[in-house]
């Protein structure tokens, strides 16, 4: 039997071998071997994260062995790149795992949100439409003017993680949103079961990600899920229940009332006048939160296990059933995941294999934005004007249409309708199905050569059906109503091929290779897209959902974007003497969207050196480990797609023919964008590996970006030319620091605490664009944009403010005007550096557990709150009004002092178009992300083998937080939107019950 | 491995797209760049678009029209705070060719394939691309004077302006080859299938309108090149393309409704101006009820307009005057009224130009073209009031913005009149005829100073634009300076001051009228 020498337990899976020849076997589930020898041969028994022993047999027919753990080795082995483990102290980059009960430790609906704060260098935005949402992930900082999304790996295959059109993800997008909302169609990873998960790596840097080529460029995730395991039929049952409540509110006034309280309400509900600039009276209300419900979320998940040593079974079903903070917002989901693993030939073959289906239902999924948004109407209620009357009473008879209609206080701008009609007569439903399946296989030829291949079919369908009634406000609607429903497919197949190779070259040194090919097939945004329009009756016939009775067809289209990469890929590891570590890879891509340029290929080395001191050198004995690593690679990105091949195309808004919207200059070729990155780092464990240290700064440039400028004289009529130029930098440095302050029998802590700062510049864009500057997001006629700017920090946001004098009073002109700058940069929403602190302490049986995020610096801005400022229906307007007799200090042109009512000073600061420079706000907050209390009960001799009982609670509570909103939510997770709160759906917080049986 | 890639042509093709080959279908890849060049003047789709192309500009300046919203905290176009978000979509529309937007990469694509085919049967197109692209780049040039228009088809030299002069004579040259280009294709019905407009393709009607452009651009110039004015003015006049003196030019809106409709009676974002108010209450114009509604509001009376550039706190103070009538429904949009072209011969006739005929009897022939494409009665009594002058104005809620009209202009023709005093007289009743295309009747108010458009109450134009002077052009956009700076720069100094609201056009000479 072989054993740990640490806690007695048995070790499955140990090699043993005969020295010197290739006999060898290895231990079962409970330990045990056999093995034919002869006396005076030497076994040799070897485990990961194990010292290896080696016993010469002396004639024992029983030979117990307990292996000592190798501090060296550390925490074992880590995944990488193409799903391969590798020894932690060999990395040559700075990886960092999430375990799989970190995730699920307090449960999100997307497992992606739960690594918020638990990984140096990540930063993760909440999408702002609640459940069932995408999550913006941004590893080292953005770095690239197209999309920075990290790649998502599971079990070795890149998966898809497009969504279904995230608002925001093309430039262009406005703050007043879709007609129909501005939408968060969610993304795939959404759609993983939490428990499926057994752990992530997160691959920050190009160094990691290189084998990858031109998917990792910024950076990868990569997902480990569980698998059967040999014994004993094992069933895990996991039932958690939150209840979620909104924070993070805009303060409204109750002081002042509308001028139209007292006023007679118009048939159609539209009261006299929608603003709150009347005269102050008691005995107002004004909550913020009335609209809102106690929303729940459930997640039950069973799983089962069960296998002998041949053959592994491990099956998961999971229900999620939640109910949003949004009147009427819910969504059902249901996971099924089988997994298949299985060893062939004596061992010799391994096969997987595991189909994952999903199947998601959102009702009215919540929108943000200034259009077809429930809060707007919501929070602008006039103040007095009782908003149970427009709830208890969303539509009135018509006697003229002979119908109902909208009753609403009132359309004022467009972007204030009833929020109860939004809720039941503009109701949407997004489905979510995907399949996810994969099979890989494993022939190991000889003990040094094996060959492997997986293949993988990844399908997500989505469905989207908006229902607006008529009397919808027709700036977002038909007369008659507006029907959309949207089909979209996307789909990957990947098929790869690796032959692996590991032998010891001399006594010193070992070599492990790989070299591989893979083919990926992508269909992205295969769509059909139908839509009334909002222009005339948009339906025939009032109110029915139906594309046959479409009045026209000016909004309709259809989609796709077809890619395949083919890539040729290969590493070498070399070992010397487990102290000195090299690695060097390096990976060919040739991609279809390439065609028509110099080269359809592009390749991309990396390459990574490791010394491990203390292997080296003599340190104290307090020094337990000590390594230096560094690495340099190149990444980078395909072009977009059909960008060589422009093709003109059907206009959806007329019947015309528009030439393609961009084209490369002609004469010019396009080339994919490229990321050199630099990397260095050291770790060190002290006391036994009781504190640990690990620190790494890097360096990264990316070049070639693609940006699109004024087209050159063309004789096609492109509009615009695609190019390539600029270049983005980060740089910065993360620490990690882990510590077990307190271990004994009873009690135990384990700390763990990230730093990432990142410094993230546009160093140049394309040479034409004048002042430097891409504009992203124009501002159309709106007060806010947002842009590129050459020396700035990545992601300008740019407004107008108010014209100061020396002492900061607001200036007015001769008109008695105040005065306003032109637009420039008011804020950058990127922090400085980002801390989390993570937290385990366990006494006996209790575990408790916290997590403290931070962010620190950037600034955001809130159109919400200019917005309400217009209206006076925030309570900075109640307070300007209480204060110096309702008057605002203000200075003319030539210094003499005047005064302009509160209510002209918010005329000309608020609102959408206003002086958003005026609404820019820290983004510094600390939060009290996750915290948990569990008791671990313990059956002895019984049908249940332990149960875990938690209490589990999610975005507590602020320490700090400057901004009126949760900075932490995005407006959008395209690139379009950031740093900007419009009408964001609030941050929830969340408090429950998690239990956890194993049988 | 090169193998392996042969289908990536395929796969990098978008299945959706069409390619030049097959547009050359049924002429395709010349009659489908006619569609957008009709869209973009006066875009109707979306209706937000016009209201930055025209409504917030030209609308509101001609004294068409008046926005009861504050837009900006009331710091806007009506206040003269010009802003560059909104005016550079009148820029968009005519020069970017995405999104369905664009005249002149158009034109020149229809004049680049005819000219690499080689064959003559398509030069037809060249000139009705042409007529367009006058109709288009005139109102485009009398908003910001120079323009990029005759070195435009060349790569080389396709960022440089025109000065306003040398736009106008390239304008006056381009009309002249049409003219007699098309002479000899009036049969042809090629056309027929791409015209979106009320002439069905008629060669013949196209040639017409062609030569009313001309009339029209001889008017305008008249005042600051009298010679070159008189002698196409009187081309036009002689020639036998002929006048549109008896129909409209229409261009249908692909089952839009006209964007005023939307902007005013959906939006509630445009309303009846003090002036218009003034002029036709005064007046006892018939043409009221099919300009206006009443207002929601019956204690404003029966049509109540608002003074723009005055202060503004809700849009629901003035939001309920009166909004504009059924002369904004249909199917179609007017490029150019009948009544119109009564009047510029009424001026030419005061100008002494040959062929012109009687000035009395033009201005009469305009009112009753006027009267009876709104269907209005009555105009007999209307042209013989000699008394009825524009009212004065006053606001229904600050009498802060009241307003006296400052002239006692009538309807009925004064022959013994001043040239001055019969100008007067013409261009308002002009002004009346072409509502609501504030385009031509802005340009015209700024020729000629008529009729009597109000000051604004409040100036934020930070001292560039005079308040009694009134705006005169807006100034370049931003897409232009921050792309082609240096032939900005140098259009810049074909202006006669600063690249702001306050500098007039080429053909804006402020001197008198005679």
């Amino acid at each position: 039997v072989v054993t740990s020498a640490q806690d007695g337990s048995p070790l499955p899976g140990v090699n043993i071998i005969v020295v010197g020849t290739t006999i060898g076997t290895q231990t079962d589930f409970d330990g045990n071997y056999n093995i034919s020898v002869s006396k005076g041969e030497t076994l040799r028994f070897s485990f990961i994260g194990m010292k290896t022993q080696e016993i010469t047999v002396t004639g024992n027919t029983n030979i117990n062995v307990q292996l000592q753990e190798d501090a060296q080795q550390l925490e074992g082995v880590i995944v990488t790149a193409l799903g391969i483990s590798k020894e932690k102290k060999a990395l040559t980059y700075s990886a960092q795992e999430v375990g799989g009960d970190e995730l699920t430790k307090v449960k999100q609906t997307n497992p992606i949100n739960s690594l918020s704060g638990k990984s140096a260098g990540l930063t993760i935005s909440k999408s702002s439409s609640g459940l069932g949402g995408a999550v913006k992930v941004v590893l080292r900082g953005n770095a690239s003017t197209t999309n920075n999304d990290p790649l998502y790996v599971i079990d070795g295959v890149p998966i898809l993680n497009n969504g279904n059109g995230a608002n925001g993800s093309e430039p262009g997008t406005d703050i007043f949103g879709s007609q129909t909302g501005n939408r968060d169609g969610g993304d795939a990873m959404s759609l993983i079961n939490p428990d499926d998960i057994e752990s992530m790596t997160i691959l920050k840097g190009a160094s990691a990600s290189a084998l990858y080529g031109s998917q990792g460029a910024n950076g990868v995730i990569l997902i480990t899920t569980k698998k059967g395991k040999e014994g004993a039929l094992s069933v895990n049952f996991n039932t958690s229940f939150t209840v979620d409540n909104v924070i993070s509110l805009p303060e409204l006034q109750s002081e002042y009332q509308s001028a139209s309280v007292g006023q007679p309400i118009a048939e159609n509900g539209r009261v006299s006048d929608p603003k709150s600039w009347g005269a102050k009276a008691n005995g107002l209300k004004n909550d913020a939160d009335s609209f809102f419900n106690t929303g729940y979320t459930s997640i039950n998940a069973l799983s089962l296990t069960a296998g002998n040593q041949k053959a592994q079974t491990y099956f998961s079903y999971s229900n999620t059933s939640a109910s949003g903070v949004i009147p009427e917002n819910r969504l059902l989901r249901n996971n099924i995941t089988l997994r298949e693993t299985a060893k062939f030939l004596g061992d010799k073959i391994d096969v997987s294999a595991s189909i994952n289906l999903s199947d998601q239902r959102i009702w009215n999924r919540p929108t943000n934005g200034l259009y077809s948004n429930s809060l707007t109407g919501h929070y602008l209620n006039p103040v007095g004007i009782d908003r149970d009357i427009y709830k208890n009473k969303f539509e009135y008879f018509n006697v003229e249409d002979n119908m109902m209609d909208q009753y609403a206080s009132s359309f004022d701008e467009n972007i204030q309708q009833n929020p109860y009609w939004l809720t039941y007569r503009s109701p949407s439903k997004d489905i979510a199905k995907r399949v996810l399946a994969n099979v890989s296989v494993k022939y190991q030829i000889s003990e040094s050569f094996s060959l492997q291949s997986r293949g993988s079919l990844d399908n997500s369908f989505f469905t989207f059906d908006k229902r607006q009634y008529a009397g919808t406000d027709p700036v977002n609607s038909g007369e008659n109503g507006r029907y959309v429903l949207e089909k979209t497919e996307n789909s990957q197949q990947y098929i790869d091929l690796i032959a692996n190779y590991s032998d010891d070259l001399s006594d010193n040194l070992s070599i492990s290779a790989l070299l591989g090919a893979s083919l990926t097939k992508y269909s992205i945004g295969d769509k059909v897209y139908l839509d009334s329009g909002r222009d005339g009756l948009g339906l025939n016939y009032p109110n029915i959902f139906n594309i046959a009775n479409f009045e026209n067809t000016n909004n309709i289209y259809q989609s796709v974007g077809n890619r395949e990469v083919q890539s040729v890929f290969a590493s070498a590891n070399f070992d010397f003497k487990g102290m000195l570590f090299l690695d060097v890879t390096g990976r060919a891509d040739w991609s279809s969207t390439l065609v028509n340029t110099d080269s359809e290929s592009f390749f991309y080395p990396s390459v990574g050196l490791t010394g491990v001191l203390t292997e080296m050198l003599s340190f104290p004995e307090a020094v337990s480990f000590a390594k230096i690593r560094a690495s340099y690679a190149e990444v980078g990105k395909d072009i977009p797609v059909y960008a060589t091949i422009p093709l003109y195309g059907i206009n959806s808004t007329n019947t015309g023919v528009s030439p393609a919207p961009f084209a490369p200059i002609e004469g010019e070729t396009l080339e994919p964008e490229r990321q050199k990155s630099f990397e260095i780092g050291t770790e060190w464990n002290f006391f036994q590996r009781r504190l640990g240290i690990d620190f790494t700064y890097y360096n990264t440039k990316t070049l070639n970006q693609i940006f699109f400028i004024q087209a050159e004289p063309n004789p096609y009529g492109y509009p615009q030319n695609i190019v390539n130029a600029g270049e983005i930098t980060n740089n910065g440095f993360e620490v990690v620091l882990s510590g077990k302050p307190v271990m004994n029998d009873n009690f135990s802590w384990n700390t763990a605490f990230n730093f990432a700062q990142n410094d993230n510049k546009v160093k140049s864009v394309h040479p034409s664009l004048q002042d430097g500057e891409a504009i992203i997001t124009a501002r159309g006629v709106n007060g806010y944009e947002y842009s590129l700017i050459e020396g700035e920090d990545f992601g300008s946001i740019k407004a107008r403010s108010l014209v100061r004098d020396e002492n900061g009073t607001p200036m007015i002109n001769s008109s008695g005007t105040l005065m306003s700058t032109d637009f420039e940069t008011v804020a950058h929403a990127q922090p400085d550096f980002t801390l989390g602190w993570n937290n385990t302490l366990d006494y006996k049986n209790w575990t408790f557990s916290f997590l403290i995020d931070g962010k620190f610096g950037g600034d955001v801005m809130s159109v919400t709150e200019a917005v309400n400022d217009k209206y006076g229906v925030s309570q900075a307007t109640a307070n300007a009004r209480n204060r110096n007799g309702g008057m605002i200090n203000v200075v003319d042109e030539n210094g003499a002092s005047s005064q302009i009512t509160a209510q002209e000073y918010y005329n000309a600061v608020g609102g959408r178009d206003g002086m958003l420079g005026e609404y820019v706000y820290d983004a510094t907050n600390v939060s009290l992300r996750e915290l948990s209390v569990g008791y671990r009960l313990n059956i002895e001799n019984s049908f249940i083998q332990n149960m875990n009982f938690s209490l589990i609670a999610n975005n507590l509570f602020f320490f700090y937080k400057d901004a009126p909103f949760d900075p932490n939510i995005a407006a959008s997770t395209g690139i379009g939107l950031q740093g900007v709160d419009i009408y964001n759906q609030p941050s929830t917080r969340s408090i429950g019950l998690n239990i956890n049986v194993n049988f | 491995l090169t193998n392996c890639t042969d289908s990536f042509e395929d796969t990098n093709t978008n299945p959706y797209g069409i390619s030049l080959e097959s547009l050359t279908q049924k002429n395709n890849h010349i009659g489908t760049k006619f569609a957008p060049m009709f869209a973009n003047i006066i875009r109707v789709e979306p209706a937000w678009n016009y209201q930055l192309q025209q409504n917030l500009n030209a609308d509101i300046f001609s004294g068409y029209m008046t926005a009861p919203t504050p837009f900006a905290g009331n710091i806007n176009n009506q206040t003269y705070s010009l802003v560059n978000g909104w005016n550079t979509f009148v820029w968009i529309d005519a020069y970017d060719s995405s999104a369905g937007n664009g005249i002149m990469p158009h034109a020149k694509d229809i004049h680049d394939i005819v000219e690499a085919s080689g064959d003559e049967n398509g030069e037809k197109f060249v000139h009705l691309a042409n007529i367009i692209k006058v109709m288009a780049m005139h109102r485009v040039s009398d908003v910001f004077g120079p323009i990029r228009y005759s070195k435009f088809n060349d790569f080389a030299t396709s960022g440089e302006y025109d000065s306003q002069e040398t736009a106008y004579k390239t304008f006056f040259a381009e009309l002249d080859a049409a003219i007699s280009g098309l002479e000899a294709e009036t049969e042809s019905t090629q056309f027929v299938a791409f015209d979106q407009s009320s002439f069905q393709g008629d060669i013949a009607k196209w040639r017409m309108f062609a030569n009313s452009l001309r009339l029209r651009l001889a008017i305008r110039v008249s005042k600051v090149d009298p010679a070159l004015a008189k002698s196409e003015g009187e081309k036009a006049l002689a020639s036998a393309a002929g006048l549109l003196d008896t129909e409209n030019m229409q261009v249908d809106m692909g089952g839009f409704v006209h964007p005023i409709e939307t902007i005013s009676n959906v939006w509630g974002d445009i309303c009846m101006s003090a002036e218009m108010e003034s002029v036709l209450k005064g007046f006892n114009d018939g043409r009221i009820e099919k300009y206006f509604s009443a207002p929601e509001d019956p204690s404003l009376g029966d049509y109540k307009g608002i003074r723009m550039g005055i202060e503004i706190d809700a849009k629901t103070q003035y939001g309920s005057h009166s909004k504009i009538g059924e002369v904004v429904q249909g199917t179609s949009k007017v490029w150019m009224t009948s009544a119109e072209i009564h009047f510029l011969k009424a001026e030419a006739a005061l100008r002494n130009w040959a062929g012109a005929g009687d000035a009395k009897t033009n201005y009469e022939n305009g009112v009753r073209a006027s009267f009876q494409q709104h269907g209005v009665s009555g105009v007999d009594t209307y042209l013989t009031d000699a008394t009825s002058t524009p009212a004065d104005f006053t606001d229904a809620l600050n009498t802060d913005n009241d307003y006296s009209y400052t002239s006692d202009v009538t309807i009925a023709y004064n022959e013994g009149g001043s040239p001055e005093e019969q100008l007067e007289q013409i261009i308002t009743q002009k002004w009346i005829a072409m509502f609501p295309d504030g385009q031509e009747a802005w340009s015209e108010f700024r020729r000629t100073g008529y009729p009597r458009v109000f000051p604004v109450v409040i100036n934020n134009s930070g001292g560039t634009i005079d308040t009694d002077i009134q705006v005169r052009r807006i100034n370049f956009v931003d897409s232009e300076k921050n792309t082609n700076g240096s032939n900005v720069d140098i259009a810049i100094s074909y202006l006669k001051g600063p690249d702001n609201g306050g500098t007039r056009l080429w053909w804006d000479t402020g001197n008198g009228n005679f």
